[in-house]
Parts: structure tokens; C-alpha cells; sequence
């Protein structure tokens, strides 16, 4: 009938996704963005690990390698192999971690750190960033050609967060934080807020776990309306028992969770760093959580008229945003292939 | 390095469970085999994206979204689209089976040309075939010329290359980083407003081929209120342009709204809102003469179509204009 498309081996266009990290749950759960119809018209794609103590790059056959392992000076040399083993292949970099504020909080050699990027990104053909403010800081601190890099935010999706009934809050405001208890993820100035009284008339629903736990739970003591929920699995689940959504995050290279929140039509309170509020738009507010003067006025101005307009606002601005973001990602595969012969 | 299909179709679906079948039938039944149909599913509630699933043609692919509306369709639909040329097809029309063919060989014999469409003719809602047929200008067609007479026709008409549609992609106001194509603002008139922008900003060429390769279907019924809102839609397709090309709109917005105002009141006149119709001739006749030089046949025709129902009242004269273009035209 029709000739034969994509039919013999060897015509797809091959993507390889290299992690070297499966229990990193954002990255490794974003992958599966690659198996979205858009993408996956454009190319074949599979995901392979690095062994954590590679020092040589494997040669991979594939016409793109899509980088999600964070650059470093160690890594350099892995790096170098890689670009020289994989000749045919255009490499892209997806940079999950790497921020301005966390750059701020942890480098302290801001010069050797910078210069470490710059000759990492010499060696790949394209930089993705997950959010702009993450690109614009990348951009301002390596010089990196505006033709090179791209934002493109991560999705993972989470079913039943758009069919989600939107909030009914009831006397008591019901603010809910998930994620895994870190430095990162600065839970502590919510605990200390509530404790502080800065949240009136509020309930704190905690999900996750981590290292922290036991410090959280101590600073939480004694207050019943901090309520800890473990892990949590089913998100859609944990959202409907939330009327806003906290991310006081230290440093957020994008904050997925921030997306679930407003797919689910719950306002965002973000703290002000790199990809968070760059989400905010009409769907919630950027408060300094360590200031309970400032949380205190965020918290009594969210009316329930108000909050119903943010989770409204957040839905509209993420419908299709998986779509969107598959789109962007099969446009870049189809600017970066190598032509067809 | 793939193997690319030569051209994308997009349809966007949307609430067309009477129609999309014959759409999907007339994409499948194409002499040019080496396409990719990708039909945009835009969040509609009947049962057209059964129908759809029900094709098992591995050429078909399906993409779910919420309604973006017809242009946001048909954007998702570029943007997923793998081939270099771009055919749309809205799902309640059809094209006849050499409509790829020509459209390709038309398109690779003249490598400087952007746009290659071809006449339309009219279907009704049957799927009859009206008398009416579409009798566009196919060459040196200038901006001038797709302001004032829109020779493309409709959306489902054009078969256009992919370098032509990004070098006047922009970024959407409200969703940074999604390409638009078709502006996602105009729920009307999206598509003279991207021809314009095509043969404007992009100085993307245009040229028609001969044979009417597209049947496009009007519906039955329809009420006056919406001959209100196209012209509307049209007023904002005017100030988009003049945002790009002021000077252009200045001197030739005059006769284009004449030839708008006369086409919208034959749409009057189809409705049987025959005192509507007197009145947008009156305004077309305002606003330029032109069209009453240029063609005086169809002005004439339509100013004494409007008038000739006022006289006999609306029943008798959708009877005759019903004769008159070749069988059930609905009222």
C-alpha cells in the first residue's frame, strides 16, 4: 500500500537518556516525558546508567545522548570520553541541580566552579535548563550562546491532579508541604513559623521523609495541628486533603512540586529562589519564610474567594503543560539531529 | 538518518462525530501515500476520537490535548508534525484523492514557493456537493490581493512548507516557550490573519493550482448574531496586522473591508436576514467602490439578491436561492 516507514532497523532516530542517579526521584520519574507520543514519533528512546565510578564513557549507539549527570570536576574526564567515544552523537546536557542560590549557599570558590561549567559545556552540544531563571543565571555566569541553550521544564505525571475538585477551605486553612526532608527543602521555617504563631488558624500537613525527620519532628512537638504523613504515593490523594500548597524552599532548580500543586488548582506560597517564582503568575504568592511579619500578611490575605482564583489561575496556566513540554523537547530532538542522509 | 514521511497532515478534531470520518477517509484515500495524519484530539466530548481510534492506518497519529480552540490545534499539530511540508484539513471538510500529489510536485517544481493551494468547492451538510465553486486568483497573488479576496479560501485548502510557518512562529503571550504558529488569540479569522502574516512579515510566496482539490462544507442554519461576531473577529485580524504592517493596512484596508462587508452580507443573505444584508451592503458600498468595478457581476448580484428578499419574504426566496445553488442549501 504504502512505502514502509521507520520499518528497518537502524533508520529511527536513537536517543539514550544517561542517569547516573536512579534513586534521585524527580530526574529518574521525569523520564518518562520520553515515552510520550511526541517525542517518541521523532526518535527511539532508552535510558542507560552510568556505573557511579565510571571513569571511562560507554560508547553508546545512539544519534543523541541526552546528559541528566550533573557536571563536575571529577567528571570532566568522564565527560571528554564520552564526547570523543560518541562522535556521531550530539550531546545534550539537562541541568536538574545546579542553581543561583544554591551556587550562593554552597560554593566557595565561586571562580573555580564557574570555570569547571564552562569547560564542562564546551564539551556538549546543548544545555536544557529547567527553568529560566535557572538559564538566565547559567547564561550570565559561563557565557553561554543564547543559541545553545534552552529551557524546557520537567514533567512527571501525576493522574487525577486536573480532575481534582478544586479547594474548600473550612475554618482552619489546611497548608500542605511535600518533599524529601533536606537542607534543600527548608520545611523548618514552616514548623518554626507555625510555632511562632505566624500561621493562624492554619493546619501544617508535612508529606515525606529524609534525614531531617527527627528535627522536624522535634522543632513540631507539641503542636497538634502539625500533622506528619509519611510518604507520600499517590499525590492526587495527598492534594485533595490540602487548601494551599508551602515550597520554602532553600534553592529549586524548577519545583515540580510547585506544577502538581497548580495542576491540582491549589495555590502556591514559594520562597524567592531560581524556579519558583517564575510558577507564581495569578496562582499563589512569593513570601520570605523566614519573616513571620511576612507569612503572617501572605497567609490572612488568602481569602477563600482569592484562593479559589489562584488554584483556578494555576490550572489554566498548566493545562497541557505535559504536552507543551514533550513538544518542546520533540522540536529540539528535530533541531539538534543530525540531518538526514 | 529517519525516515520521514513528505508531509504532515493536521486536523484538529473537535465535537465533528457527523463529519470526521469522511475527513479521516479522504486523507487515507490520497494517490500520495507518503504522508503522516496527525489528528489533534482538542478536548471535545462526542464521539468523534471513537471514530477516530476506530482507523487502524499506522500513518495515523493521535495527539490528546484540552481546548486550545482551533489555532491551538492546529499549532500542536505543527509542532509535533516530523515532514517539511504541512497540509491541513479541518475535520468536517474533505479533499479529493490527487489533493497531496499535486500539491507536492507543485511545491518541489518551485522551490522559492511557500504556500501551493488549490479552488474549493462547496459540500453541504450532506456531503452533497453545491454549485457553487470557488474561483480564486492562483498567481501573483500579492498581500494586497489575500487582504481583499482571501484566495486560500479556507483552512483546509493550502498545503504549506514548514520553514514558511516558522519564519513567522512566534512565542505565546501567556505560555512562554510554546511556538505558536496560528494566533491562539482569534477564536475567528485565524486563517487570513496567518496568511497575512505569511505574505507580510514573512514575504512567504504564494500559488494556486488549478483544480478544485477541496471540498468545503456550510452548514445549514447559523444565526445573524455571528455574521456580527466574524466581522468582529475580522476588525481584530486588522489591528494584528497593523501591529506588523501599518502602512500596508492603511492604504489597502478600505477596499478589503468593502470586499469583507459584501462577502458577509451574501452570508446574510444565505441566512435569510435579508434587512442585515441591505445594511452591510450600504457599509461595504461606504467604505470602497472597488468591488462594485472590479466585480460588478457578484456586487450586483448580491445587492439585488438582498433586495429581491426583502421583497419576496424570507420562505420564497430560500426556496429559489436554494434552486439557484444547486439543490438543499439549509435556510
Amino acid at each position: 500500500m504504502h512505502p514502509p516507514r521507520n520499518g528497518a532497523a537502524g533508520s529511527r532516530l536513537r536517543l539514550v537518556n544517561l542517569l547516573d542517579d536512579f534513586a534521585l526521584g524527580g530526574v529518574s520519574r521525569g523520564m518518562g516525558i520520553f515515552a510520550n507520543e511526541v517525542i517518541a514519533a521523532v526518535a527511539d528512546c532508552r535510558v542507560e546508567a552510568l556505573a557511579p565510578a565510571a571513569r571511562i564513557a560507554p560508547r553508546l549507539d545512539a544519534d543523541l545522548i541526552v546528559l541528566h549527570v550533573p557536571p563536575s570536576w571529577h567528571r570532566l574526564a568522564l565527560l571528554a570520553s564520552l564526547r570523543l567515544r560518541n562522535p556521531q552523537a550530539r550531546i545534550i546536557q539537562v541541568e536538574h541541580s545546579y542553581t543561583g542560590a544554591w551556587e550562593a549557599l554552597k560554593v566557595p570558590n565561586q571562580a573555580r566552579f564557574r570555570l569547571m561549567l564552562r569547560l564542562a559545556f564546551r564539551l556538549v552540544d546543548h544545555v536544557v535548563c529547567v527553568s529560566r531563571a535557572q538559564a538566565d543565571w547559567l547564561q550570565s555566569v559561563t557565557g553561554l550562546p543564547a543559541g545553545r541553550i534552552s529551557v524546557i521544564y520537567p514533567y512527571s505525571d501525576n493522574p487525577g491532579l486536573a480532575a481534582l475538585p478544586l479547594p474548600q477551605p473550612g475554618a482552619r486553612l489546611r497548608i500542605g508541604a511535600y518533599g524529601r526532608f533536606c537542607e534543600q527543602k527548608g520545611f523548618e521555617d514552616l514548623i518554626t513559623a507555625m510555632q511562632a504563631g505566624a500561621l493562624p488558624a492554619c493546619d501544617l500537613v508535612i508529606g515525606g521523609f529524609g534525614p531531617l525527620e527527627a528535627e522536624y519532628r522535634r522543632l513540631a512537638a507539641g503542636n497538634p495541628h502539625i500533622r506528619f504523613a509519611g510518604r507520600i504515593s499517590d499525590v492526587a490523594g495527598f492534594l485533595a486533603g490540602c487548601d494551599v500548597v508551602a515550597l520554602p524552599s532553600r534553592w529549586e532548580a524548577y519545583g515540580q512540586v510547585a506544577n502538581e500543586a497548580r495542576e491540582a488548582g491549589r495555590p502556591i506560597l514559594v520562597s524567592a529562589v531560581d524556579g519558583l517564582p517564575e510558577q507564581v503568575g495569578q496562582a499563589g504568592l512569593v513570601v520570605d519564610f523566614t519573616d513571620h511579619a511576612a507569612v503572617r500578611a501572605a497567609i490572612t490575605a488568602l481569602t477563600p474567594e482569592r484562593i479559589a482564583a489562584m488554584g483556578k489561575a494555576g490550572r489554566a496556566a498548566t493545562a497541557n503543560c505535559g504536552l507543551d513540554r514533550a513538544l518542546r523537547w520533540a522540536g529540539l530532538i528535530r533541531q539538534l539531529a543530525p540531518v538526514s542522509g | 538518518m529517519t525516515n520521514l514521511p513528505a508531509i504532515s497532515v493536521v486536523m484538529p478534531v473537535y465535537n465533528v462525530e457527523a463529519y470526521v470520518a469522511e475527513a479521516i477517509r479522504s486523507v487515507l484515500g490520497q494517490t500520495m501515500a507518503d504522508f503522516e495524519l496527525i489528528i489533534v484530539d482538542d478536548g471535545g466530548s462526542d464521539a468523534s476520537m471513537a471514530i477516530c481510534r476506530g482507523f487502524a492506518d499506522p500513518r495515523i497519529r493521535i495527539i490528546a490535548q484540552a481546548n486550545r480552540g482551533l489555532a491551538g490545534a492546529r499549532n500542536t499539530g505543527i509542532l509535533a508534525a516530523r515532514a517539511r511540508i504541512i497540509a491541513f484539513l479541518d475535520s468536517d471538510d474533505r479533499w479529493l484523492p490527487e489533493k497531496l500529489a499535486l500539491h507536492l510536485v507543485h511545491l518541489q517544481a518551485n522551490p522559492d514557493l511557500g504556500v501551493s493551494f488549490s479552488p474549493s468547492r462547496f459540500i453541504d451538510a450532506a456531503g452533497r456537493p453545491l454549485r457553487l465553486k470557488q474561483q480564486p486568483a492562483l498567481r501573483r497573488i500579492t498581500p494586497e490581493l489575500i487582504f481583499c479576496r482571501n484566495p486560500v479560501g479556507n483552512g483546509s485548502a493550502p498545503v504549506i512548507r514548514r520553514s514558511a510557518l516558522d519564519s513567522v512562529a512566534f512565542e505565546h503571550p501567556d505560555e512562554r516557550g510554546r511556538l505558536c504558529f496560528f494566533d491562539e488569540s482569534l477564536r475567528q479569522s485565524e486563517d487570513i490573519e496567518m496568511w497575512l502574516r505569511l505574505a507580510l512579515l514573512g514575504r512567504v510566496r504564494f500559488e494556486g493550482i488549478a483544480p478544485a482539490l477541496t471540498e468545503y462544507r456550510i452548514g445549514g442554519g447559523g444565526l445573524s448574531s455571528q455574521v456580527v461576531r466574524q466581522y468582529q473577529s475580522w476588525l481584530g485580524v486588522v489591528e494584528r496586522v497593523e501591529r506588523h504592517a501599518a502602512g500596508f493596512v492603511a492604504s489597502h484596508v478600505n477596499r478589503a473591508r468593502a470586499y469583507q462587508l459584501r462577502y458577509l452580507a451574501r452570508r446574510a443573505v444565505q441566512l435569510g436576514d435579508h434587512g442585515m444584508a441591505l445594511t452591510l451592503i450600504r457599509e461595504s458600498l461606504a467604505s470602497s467602490r472597488r468591488p462594485l468595478l472590479e466585480e460588478p457581476v457578484k456586487s450586483l448580484v448580491t445587492i439585488a439578491a438582498a433586495l429581491a428578499g426583502r421583497l419576496l419574504g424570507p420562505d420564497r426566496f430560500a426556496r429559489l436561492a436554494g434552486l439557484a445553488a444547486g439543490g438543499r442549501m439549509g435556510a
